[in-house]
């Protein structure tokens, strides 16, 4: 049994429980809800958690997100062009990941505290930049606030896409399977004659184009941009990742996993929501929540 | 001040008249799948220097691992000035006087050497705080007991290797000393500083105390021992008093006789080989020149900690190398690094696979596919193609298996080698380094190994393989390459590769010695 199974018989059981308590939780119209409230979480998910398959933490994730934001406003404010935007964030993206993902490597010491002192060097851009201010976007590029056919949100077919390309990626190119080796060992992989640090520099650039992503979905739904818009998602994300089974020390995981991972977190919230359970509460279950898929994926993988 | 009777404390030698003090009647220490000692005797007079030889995995360290009390016996007991004891904890076993000076120097490098001496027994002040006075006090009582010339206070960053090694014996004195046990004392030391440490463990002997001694260098027991013990294959072979027995004897006891079933058949193919030239790494591998023939095994035997694994590294362009070319057929073709290696046919299976030779979480045909991956251009797999070539090898070389989707860990320790053979072959490598190609693995898989490697020569493969199983090397190699010291001493032919040779030139015996002086 796997951690998808497991996090998929979790899901059916809260599911109907919930219903029972409440039966408006399994309108289309909620369900829907479920997956908008973690669509940029999601999204955050599948670049974080490809370079934690390659072996790498990525904690730069939250003040990255704000400085593309801050420049995603600036750009479409200035030249109202939803292409130029667009391609400005997702270039920006993959440049940032790049540099990361250079002196990951180059740095003889471990990602964990590597990104953790790049994200405190870029939460600090991110308010210079911003003049600690905060900046609308008028009302531009605000398509993804809309539903396709009046019921699905935008941002969760974002999320969808960019799942189905990452298991394609994970599951059919040479690039994923690289990634998952070197990720598994990185010493077998270089004796086999794996170009380990440029391998482990392009998860970075592949995370920073989905963060360019994730930045223009959610700054659209938001409409304005705070110096501080991405930070609270980098440790969401990464629990989204780890409740998905992907493991911290690399080389495991699925695009499925990290599907399950971000929605498990939708589904936690709004149960609670609509079983009228104090919001304070959230918090205690999410973590309970991550301890007990942590618990699994530490029983199924015992024999290590 | 502490009165001077504080200090005597710290070298206390109980001298006993030339009497037996230890004795161990009838040891047996099982191993799931393996019997480490059988039905084990040994014993020890005070004032004696018992030395324990065989080769690796022969039982000595088991045995005294059971006399420091960190492992315990199955069946059998220990008898210790008169005391009978089936089982011992270290703490028990240090009690009794029996301490420890284990190969690796366990020292703390940014101390002194007084504090490293009296680490876990620091000196103290009434009011309890840190006294280097008397530390250093006690030291230099310790010192003047068994004759050593340190500056207490020195760091021991600053001291020579050969220092580290005495600072590690004075260590032990701290404790009251009345066996000593000494694994491999010169494993790492260079011949011409030796003389210093055996002063010192002359001078530990004419003090009473009864010495156990592991070494691989017949010369020094020789030199220092009273008796030898040779333990072969967890059974005590024989005992004899030094002046009883020469060296020819003693190598013969450590081989024993040992009939394999397999059969090496080769087809050298002489117009076309492969040059190993001057490879050296400074303080590790020492100008290595060689040539392999097409077609040829060539065995490379040698102690570990010789330098065999580095000098594959550096052939694999994996660590830096000072000096090295690599000649095929003429041709240069000296790898800058594995990924360069590998694109010039060369395949290097390391020693430790689960370290550095496998993915053991990920599925058999992922692994074994890996190198042909990198190979193969496109940014898409062919997992059909991968699946049915994976496959078709493994049916090949026999890897046990219901399907290659399993995941290598719970494959067996000789399967999960095979999974490494496998992805060298579907690479198609020309040039394979093997490095312990059978370690950890069953007597019936170590005989396929054998037959793949007599096949893959027989392709016209050029293997290099690293063995510290001596009936291994001498079965399986066309000509014998010896390691010592990082130098390759000596290439054996012909009549020459016998296991009695190997060991002869890989201790460095006496005899050999001499003709190199």
């Amino acid at each position: 049994m796997n951690q998808s199974v497991f996090l998929i018989v979790l899901m059916v059981i809260i599911g109907i429980v919930v219903s029972l308590i409440n039966p408006k939780f399994l309108a289309v119209r909620n369900l829907f809800n479920v997956i908008l409230q973690v669509s940029v979480t999601g999204i955050i998910c599948a670049g974080m958690g490809t370079v934690l398959v390659s072996g790498n933490f990525d904690l730069t994730v939250g003040p990255q997100i704000s400085i593309l934001g801050i420049v995603m406003a600036l750009v479409v404010i200035n030249t109202d062009s939803i292409l130029l935007t667009t391609v400005t964030v997702l270039v920006l993206g993959m440049a940032i990941g790049t540099f990361n993902g250079f002196l990951v490597t180059r740095i003889k010491a471990h990602s964990f505290i590597v990104t953790l002192a790049l994200s405190t060097v870029y939460s600090g851009v991110a308010l210079l930049m911003s003049g600690g201010k905060y900046t609308s976007l008028g009302g531009r590029f605000s398509f993804f606030i809309g539903k396709l056919f009046g019921i699905i949100p935008w941002p969760s077919i974002v999320f969808v896409i960019v799942i189905i390309l990452l298991f394609v990626v994970y599951r059919y190119t040479k690039f994923g399977r690289l990634l998952f080796a070197i990720g598994g060992n990185a010493d077998a992989a270089y004796l086999s004659g794996v170009k380990v640090n440029l391998y482990k520099i392009l998860a970075f650039t592949l995370a920073g184009g989905v963060y360019g992503i994730a930045t223009l979905v959610l700054v659209s739904q938001l409409g304005v941009v705070y110096p501080t818009t991405g930070n609270t998602y980098t440790l969401t994300a990464l629990a989204a990742i780890v409740i998905g089974g992907v493991a911290l020390q690399g080389g495991k995981g699925s695009a499925l996993g990290i599907f399950l991972g971000a929605i498990m977190f939708g589904l936690i919230n709004n149960s609670l929501i609509v079983t009228g359970v104090n919001p304070f509460w959230r918090d205690v279950a999410l973590g309970i929540i991550i301890l007990i898929a942590v618990m699994f994926s530490g029983m199924i993988s015992k024999d290590d | 001040m502490i009165p001077p009777a504080f200090f005597t404390g710290a070298c206390r030698v109980a001298p006993t008249e030339g009497k037996k003090i230890l004795q161990a009647v009838g040891i047996r220490k099982t191993y799931p799948g393996v019997t480490a000692l059988d039905n084990v005797d040994f014993d020890l007079y005070e004032g004696e220097m018992h030395c324990l030889v065989g080769k690796n995995g022969a039982g000595k360290s088991t045995l005294i691992e059971i006399i420091a009390g960190s492992i315990s016996c199955d069946k059998g007991k220990l008898e210790v000035f008169g005391q009978e004891f089936t089982h011992l904890t270290p703490p028990e076993s240090m009690a009794l006087g029996i301490q420890t000076v284990h190969q690796t120097n366990q020292l703390i490098e940014g101390m002194t050497v007084a504090e490293n001496i009296f680490i876990g027994d620091l000196k103290t002040t009434r009011a309890n705080f840190f006294s280097m006075g008397d530390c250093v006090r006690a030291t230099e009582e310790i010192f003047e007991f068994i004759d050593i010339n340190l500056d207490p206070r020195m760091l021991v960053a600053k001291l020579s290797p050969v220092e580290k090694k005495i600072l590690c014996i004075a260590r032990v004195f701290s404790n009251t000393v009345k066996i000593l046990i000494l694994d491999e004392p010169t494993a790492s030391l260079d011949k011409e500083v030796e003389e210093k440490l055996f002063n010192v463990i002359k001078k530990i002997k004419s003090r009473g105390v009864g010495i156990i001694y592991i070494s691989h260098n017949l010369g020094e027991i020789f030199t220092l021992g009273d008796r030898v013990t040779v333990f072969r294959d967890g059974n005590r072979i024989s005992t004899h008093a030094i002046e009883e027995i020469d060296e020819k004897q003693l190598i013969e006891d450590m081989i024993g006789t040992k009939t394999g079933t397999f059969l090496r058949e080769s087809q050298i193919v002489d117009n076309e080989m492969l040059e190993i030239r001057n490879f050296s790494r400074d303080g590790v591998v020492n100008n290595v020149s060689f040539t392999v023939k097409k077609g040829e095994i060539f065995g490379i035997g040698g102690l570990v900690g010789s330098g065999r694994t580095e000098l594959a590294r550096l052939i694999f362009g994996v660590d830096k190398k000072d000096s090295g070319e690599l000649v095929y057929n003429g041709k240069d073709i000296t790898p800058k690094s594995p990924v360069d290696a590998i694109e010039k046919g060369i395949g290097f299976l390391t020693e430790n696979r689960r370290k550095d030779g496998l993915m053991v979480a990920a599925p058999i045909y992922e692994n074994v596919s890996l190198v042909k991956l990198i190979k193969t251009k496109g940014g898409f797999l062919k997992l059909k193609e991968e699946l049915k070539e994976t496959e078709h090898i493994a049916d090949q070389i026999n890897i046990a298996t219901p399907t290659i989707r399993q995941i290598v860990r719970n494959l067996s320790g000789g399967n999960q080698q095979k999974v490494v053979f496998a992805k060298w072959i579907l690479a198609n490598a020309d040039i394979l380094i093997l490095d312990e190609p059978t370690i950890g693995i069953d007597v019936g898989a170590k005989d396929e190994i054998y037959s793949l490697m007599n096949e893959l020569s027989r392709q016209g493969k050029i293997i290099i393989m690293i063995t510290s199983d001596n009936p291994e090397l001498v079965t399986v190699s066309d000509r014998i390459g010896i390691m010592r010291k990082g130098s390759m001493v000596k290439i054996l032919e012909g009549e020459e590769t016998t296991e009695a040779k190997v060991l002869e030139y890989a201790l460095g015996s006496q005899n050999e010695r001499k003709r190199n002086e």
